[in-house]
Formats: structure tokens, sequence, C-alpha cells
């Protein structure tokens, strides 16, 4: 197959409005994202695995006078009508509404790009090719011409990196240049051969009327392909119905003649240092998913996480502990006992500051999340757990949404977007709230540093294990309560292994940590306002006589079997809003400074046993979604019966699993 | 064969695919066509999923979906192991070490550049049915012979 030119289109000297927009489009995981801030100097999400983008994202930049728009889409690797990021990306191509398409494609693996690209040029829209991690391939020593690129499909092609930034500026050029033009660059046309030719032929003299939002010829393919959307609008203008076989045989067709074409293109233009040695990849990979190491190594990482998160932050955390004691009680002693020494003492500095104290931990979690995701260890620790998952009705792709889970619910959610099926969807989406959030570890450590100083490790390591394990089981117990089905097959593209960049670590780790502290500015700051005026008054800092009191003491007929005492409940009751509330509650309530544990020990002592203690933490890592993970459970399942669910489900859970480690702990403390 | 059989490094050509429809969308949309060449590269740790190689890009499949895949293999030299998927007559090209293994072959009669003749499944060296485990199978190498 030969593409055969319409002719160079003539160059317009009309000044552009002087508004361009630029759609990104490419394969998930070919770096769109990275491509998007590093043009419009954005923070968005950027990973090493497949399916990070779940949303249309705009950025903006100015170059030569243009203001210029980019759109940063969920990639694909196709533009079949299939899947929902399909869907997205095809309606917003043939929309009409971006001026210009930038196919972002892989410089190392251009294969799948360049169908991509095809498929965008058969409908007739203006693009350009960004190759982009450039820098890597020429690492490899895989060399590009872009010209003979340029010369065979018809678009012009920069060769770009986001990390070091090469090609940025020829690529903005480009942009400018190219969306001024009037039409494209040259019209190629595919040449299918004769017999298919004249199928296609066949059908634009049967079309009556032009179709709408597509190109007559790539709506006749799309028609004899059997496509789900074109197909359907064919059948309704008067085409007649083809056979199952032969829309089939028409699809595979279309597909082998463009990737034979792009074979001999890639064939022409790329030059590769031939020798195959074993690459570092595939021996990091033969070791991580190893036989007998794959399992040891993934729960030694787990470990190392945890212990990073826990021990090497935790310097920094008790740092900060002492800042805000002391300026607690410098405060005090400036301004005397009173309401406002009060309100600023134990309502801001205790609320706030008390949560803020875990802002190291937090970090330092996200660090090392950031470095499982930017690696591309997750996708490989799906494969390897796969078959463990499938035993629980799920897939090892439903794993890696999970695995974010432990950074936050809300982002664990979000990423089941990528999950085709949409049974296992649900259900990640149901039992995701389980993974024990970055929310709760400021509970945790506050808990198990008071209650058992010489265990805490092991205990919080359990407490992590328990909410895995309620989260597998949990899907098992959906599935045979709604579905009873079969789980979702696992095709996910494994990326190469990349080093983190600096860079990018920071960018991941600040933008979640970020998220963190705004919540401590916004929804922690408001409720230790609101908790510390119901605690003040009306009895003027007598706890005992407070509006808090009577609300806590209304309710712990809820906690009847478990003894705990108003505070305790109350702290759980404000804690439904976000679950670092509960830290600030606890400290409010029982007023007292973290860094004095002794003190914190004397007074929790009192109505605290360690079972208990451990009993609430129990109940503090299962029950209720924060309400943010509430809203977007809503907004993803659309569904109020779901949400409902989700928050009785996981009360119902955390309840009944807390009351039998109360007993079971008391049986054996007490023996 | 299927490509479920396929052992790591044997390079094999889509011929048919048997797949429920949303399955197959996706991987025709991913390259997966009739004619591909792919490989296996790696079994998971639990014998399931697998992953195969795709003009250098490497995508999970479980085995159950690897099952509606029909493959032949397209390198001349294969293990015995895969060349028992198919009817027909082989040349011993190979074997590798092992000593047990080899005193137990050459008490078959097994030498290199000898005949096996593979019929239903069955292996016969000069008319006789040969038992060989699968390790053992995978040891040698073999060349189809034409005619
Ligand atoms: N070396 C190098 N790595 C890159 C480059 N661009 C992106 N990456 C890495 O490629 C991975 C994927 O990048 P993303 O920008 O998230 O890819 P995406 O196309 O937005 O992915 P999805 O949203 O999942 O479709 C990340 O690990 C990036 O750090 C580049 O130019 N050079
Ligand atoms: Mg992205």
């Amino acid at each position: 197959m030969r593409p055969v030119r319409h002719g160079l289109c003539q160059v317009a000297d009309k000044k552009g409005s002087g508004e361009v927009r630029v759609a990104l489009v490419g394969c998930p995981n070919v770096g769109k994202t990275s491509l998007f801030n590093a043009l419009t100097g954005s923070k968005q999400y950027v990973a090493n695995w497949p399916g990070v983008t779940v949303e249309k994202k705009e950025g903006v930049f100015l170059h030569k006078g243009f203001r210029i728009s980019v759109i940063d889409l969920p990639g694909t690797y196709a533009l079949d009508y299939n899947s929902l990021d399909e869907k997205i990306t095809r309606d917003y191509i043939l929309s009409g509404e971006p001026d210009l398409i930038v196919l972002v494609g892989d410089s190392v693996n251009p294969e799948q790009s360049l169908y991509l690209l095809l498929e965008i040029v058969e409908m007739e829209k203006k693009v350009i090719l960004a190759l982009t991690a450039y820098d890597e391939a020429k690492k490899m020593g895989i060399k590009i011409d872009k010209y003979e690129l340029q010369k065979h499909l018809g678009v012009p092609v920069v060769l770009v990196s986001s990390i070091t930034g090469e090609g940025l500026e020829e690529l903005k050029d480009l942009i400018v240049d190219y969306s001024a033009r009037k039409g494209v660059l040259h019209k190629v046309h595919l040449d299918y051969g004769e017999a298919m030719e004249k199928r296609i032929r066949e059908v634009l003299n049967n079309l009556t009327d032009l179709p709408i939002g597509a190109p007559p010829r790539y709506f006749a393919m799309k028609y004899l392909s059997g496509d789900t959307q074109f197909y359907q609008e064919a059948l309704k203008s008067g085409l007649p119905e083809l056979s199952e076989e032969e829309r089939i045989a028409f699809k595979i067709s279309l597909s082998k003649k463009k990737r034979e074409l792009i074979e001999n293109v890639i064939k022409e233009a790329y030059q590769s240092s031939e020798e195959k040695v074993l690459s570092l990849s595939e021996a990091i990979d033969h070791v991580l998913t190893h036989k007998f190491l794959s399992f040891p190594l993934f729960f030694a990482f787990m470990y190392l996480v945890f212990k990073f998160t826990f021990e090497t932050a935790q310097v920094f955390s008790d740092l900060l502990d002492l800042a805000f004691t002391n300026l607690g009680n410098l405060l005090v002693e400036r301004l005397g006992e009173n309401a406002i020494s009060s309100f600023m003492a134990d309502g801001l500095i205790s609320g706030v500051g008390s949560v803020l104290t875990f802002v190291p931990n937090i970090f330092f979690l996200f660090l090392a999340m950031g470095f499982l995701e930017e690696s591309g260890y997750l996708p490989r620790a799906a494969f390897v757990m796969d078959r463990i998952m499938e035993k629980f009705k799920l897939s090892g792709r439903s794993f890696m949404s999970l695995l974010l889970g432990f950074g936050c619910n809300v982002s664990s959610v979000m990423s089941t977007r990528v999950i085709d099926d949409p049974k296992e969807r649900l259900v990640t989406i149901l039992i995701s709230p389980f993974m024990s959030c970055s929310a709760r570890l400021p509970v945790y450590l506050l808990i198990l540093r008071i209650f058992f100083p010489h265990a805490s490790a092991a205990l919080l390591f359990s407490l992590y294990t328990l909410s895995i394990l309620i989260t597998l089981l949990s899907s098992s117990f959906i599935n045979w309560l709604f579905y009873r089905g079969r789980s979702s097959p696992l095709i996910i593209e494994l990326p190469r292994y990349r080093f983190p960049t600096f860079r990018n670590l920071y960018l991941y780790t600040w933008n979640r940590g970020k998220h963190f502290l705004k919540k401590a500015g916004t929804i922690i700051l408001l409720a230790s306002i609101a908790i510390w005026f119901l605690t003040y008054f009306p009895g003027n800092g007598n706890v005992e006589e407070s509006f808090s009191a009577s609300i806590g003491k209304a309710l712990t007929w809820i906690f009847k079997p478990f003894d705990y005492s108003w505070k305790i409940t109350l702290s759980l009751f404000y804690g439904a809003v976000a679950k670092e509330v509960i830290v600030s509650s606890i400290t409010m309530l029982y007023n007292f400074d973290e860094v004095e544990l002794e003190t914190a020990r004397s007074v929790l002592g009192l109505e605290m046993d360690p079972v208990k203690a451990f009993t609430f933490l129990v109940f503090v890592m299962a029950y209720i979604p924060c309400i943010a993970t509430v809203a977007t459970i809503y907004s993803e399942t659309n569904s109020l019966k779901w949400t409902l669910f989700s928050v009785l489900y996981s009360f119902g859970i955390a309840y009944s699993l807390s009351l039998l480690v109360y007993k079971i702990g008391g049986l054996v403390v007490r023996s | 064969m299927k490509l479920f059989q396929v052992t790591p490094g044997v390079r094999v050509k889509v011929l048919r695919m048997d797949l429920p429809g949303d399955v197959q969308n996706k991987l025709v949309g991913m390259g997966l066509i009739p004619g591909a060449i792919v490989e296996v590269v790696k079994i998971a740790p639990l014998g399931d999923p697998i992953v195969f190689s795709l003009n250098g890009r490497n995508i999970t499949l479980r085995k159950k979906e690897a099952e509606g895949i029909e493959v032949e293999p397209v390198d001349e030299v294969m293990p015995l192991y895969l060349a028992m998927f198919e009817d027909g007559e082989y040349e011993v090209v190979e074997m590798f070490e092992g000593k047990r293994f080899l005193e137990k072959v050459k008490k078959l009669g097994i030498f290199s550049g000898e005949r096996l003749t593979v019929k239903n499944g069955t292996l016969y060296l000069k008319g006789r049915p040969i038992l060989l485990g699968k390790g053992e199978a995978l040891k040698i190498l073999v060349r189809g012979v034409k005619g």
C-alpha cells in the first residue's frame, strides 16, 4: 500500500484570531500529561502506568502573541467506539472543537502511535506528530529520521522530550504556524487495494446525504467495519445490513493494511543498533516478576514504604510537635487563661496543629507512593497479583486502583474509570474505602504511641493487613450478594521501567501533600473551630458542661457494647467529616499536648485499656468513608443507592469487626 | 496450537482469534490481529496471567483469553513440547544438558538428527510410541521436516 498525495494546500496569509485550541491525543502512558505540563507549566498528575489521566484537563500557554489552549485527554490505543475513553476522545476530535491535534507518540515504540495517527488522518483532521520521550530513544541508540516520517505520513513531525525540554520550542512554533495555515499539509489518502477500495466506493455512491460529523470516506470505512456508532447511523440512513463476518473481516483488513504501511515507514525512518542485549528493563523485570522472588519482594517493598513513613518521618514529626506545643504554651503565658487564649491554643493550635504534626509522615508516604508509581512497578505488581485477585473476583487492574488507596481513597475511586468491566469497576469503588488511606495514619500513630509505645510498628502493620483483608473479602461478599459473575480480563501494557526523576517525585509528593495541607487549612480548621466552640460553651471551658458533652452523651448508646466514653464516641462522630478530625477532637476534648505522652496516657488511660484502644483503631480503619470519598463515590457511580450502601456497609463491617476484636482481645488479656 | 500453550521465548504468528467481542476489540485495537507476530515473554509466578510482546510492547493477558487465540510457530526450530501440538515429521536438532536426562533419551534411542513423528498428540520414534514429560520435551529442540 502506498500513500497517495492530494496536493499541497495553500498557506494562508490570514492572521490567526490569536486563539488556538490544541488537543493532545495518544496511547496510554506515552507522556501526554508530561508534555501538557511542559507546555503549559501545569502540575498535573503524571505516573508510569497506563490510565493515569481520567478526565479532560485544560491549560494555556502564550506563544508569539497567540493564546494556545491545550487539552489533555485520557489515553487510548485506538479510536473505535468501544470503551469510554475511546468514545470521549473520538467525539472530541470529531466535534471540530480543537483547531489542531497533537498526536503524542512514543519515540521508542512508535507502531501503535502511528496507527492512531493514521486514524486521525482518516478523520481528515489537522494533526502534528510529536514523538516524545526522545531522550530515551537517544539513550537506546535509536536514530529517527523525522523528514522520512513526514514524507510518508504527510504530517509535520517533531521529536520532543518533556524531561529535557528538547524540541518544545519547535513544537510551539509548529503549533502556531500550522494552525494558521488553511487546510492540512498534504492530504494523505491510504490506498487499501482494489477490492477494498471498490467496496468503499460503492458505499460512497449509495450515500444519499452526507453523514454528519464525519468525513464520507471515514464514515464508509467505519460502516463497513461495523463500528458501534457509525454502523447504526448508516443503517438509519438507509445503507444495507452487513453480515458479522464481513464486518469483522473488513475491520481486520483495514487494520492489517495500516500496520503494513506503518511497518514500512518505520523501516525507512528508524535505525537502531541491532544487537539485542538483555536490556536493563528486562533484567529488572526478571527479578521483580520472578517465580519465587516476586512475592517476598513485593512484601519487602511494602514493609519498607511503611517503615519509611513510620520511622524515618517520625523524627520530623516530633520536631513539629514540640514546636506546636511550645507555641500553644507561649500563647497561654502571654494572654493568660481566657476564652481567647483557649481558642487559639486549644482550638486552633491543638486542633489543626495536632493534625499538622503528621505532615512529615504523610509526605514521606506520598514520596514512597510516587516512587512506586513512577518507576513502573505498579503494573508489574498487578501482573504478579492477578491470580490472587481473581480468587476475590477482581483483577490485577483493580489491584492497582486499590493500592493507590493507601494514599487517598478519592484517587483510587477516580482511577477505577479505566476498568473496562462495569461490574468490576463498581465493586472496586465500593471496597476501596477500606484501604487504609493516609488520613487515618495520624489517628493510628497518636493512639499507638500512647498505648503501645513498644509494639506500635507491629500493630500498625497488622492494621494495614487487616484493611487489605477486609477489602478483598468485601469484594467476594459483594460479588456473592449481587453478581456471582466472572472477573474481567487483564489486558495491561507494561511500561518501561523508569528511574523517577527528582522533579517528578517532587511534583508528585507536593501535589498530593498539598491536598493534605489544604484540607488542614479548610475542613480541619473549620471543624476545629466548630469543635472548640461546642466544647468551650456554654460551660466556659468546663468540658463536662459543654454542648459537646450533651451530643456525646446522647450518642454513647451506639457504642454500648464497647463501653466507649462520650468523648471517644464524639470523636468518631466528628471524624465522619475527615478522619484527621478524630485527632483534633481527641486532643481538644482531653486537652493534652501530644508531646506529653505521659499526660496523654494518664488521661486517656482512665477510660481506655490497650484492648479498647486497639478496638477503636480497628473501628477507625473501617468505618464510613470521609465526606470527600462519599461524594466521589456518588459522582462516579451516579447512584444514591450504591453510595448509601457503601456508607452503611462499611459502618456495619467496622462495628462487627471491632466488636469481634474487642471480645477476643478481652479474652486474651483476661486469661 | 493456542497462545496459552506456547512456552516463553518462542515466537508465534497469530492465525485466528475467537474471543468475546469486547476483549477481541480491545486486542485488535492494540494490534493483535491475524498475521501479527508475538512472543510469550513471561508467565506469572502463579501460572497465570502471561505477558506477550507485540512490536516491542509487553502486554498482559490471562490464560483464559489466550485460549481463544490460535497461533503457529514462526521459527523452524522449536522445543519438542510445542511440536507435539502439530502432527508431522520432526528432526532432532539439539538437546540440552542434564546428565540423567541425556542418559534417558539415549536409552530411548533419541539422538541429534533422529526423525520423530507426532500423530494425534503422541510421539513416535521409528513407529514406537514414546512418553516424555513436559520438562523433558522442553529440553529437546526439533525442526519440522517438510513432506
Ligand atoms: N524519559 C522520559 N520520560 C517521559 C517523558 N514523557 C513522559 N515520561 C514518563 O512517562 C510516564 C508516563 O507519562 P504521563 O505523562 O503520565 O503519560 P500519559 O500519556 O499522560 O498517560 P495516561 O494519562 O495514563 O494516558 C511517566 O513516568 C513520565 O515520567 C519524556 O519525554 N522522557
Ligand atoms: Mg495523562
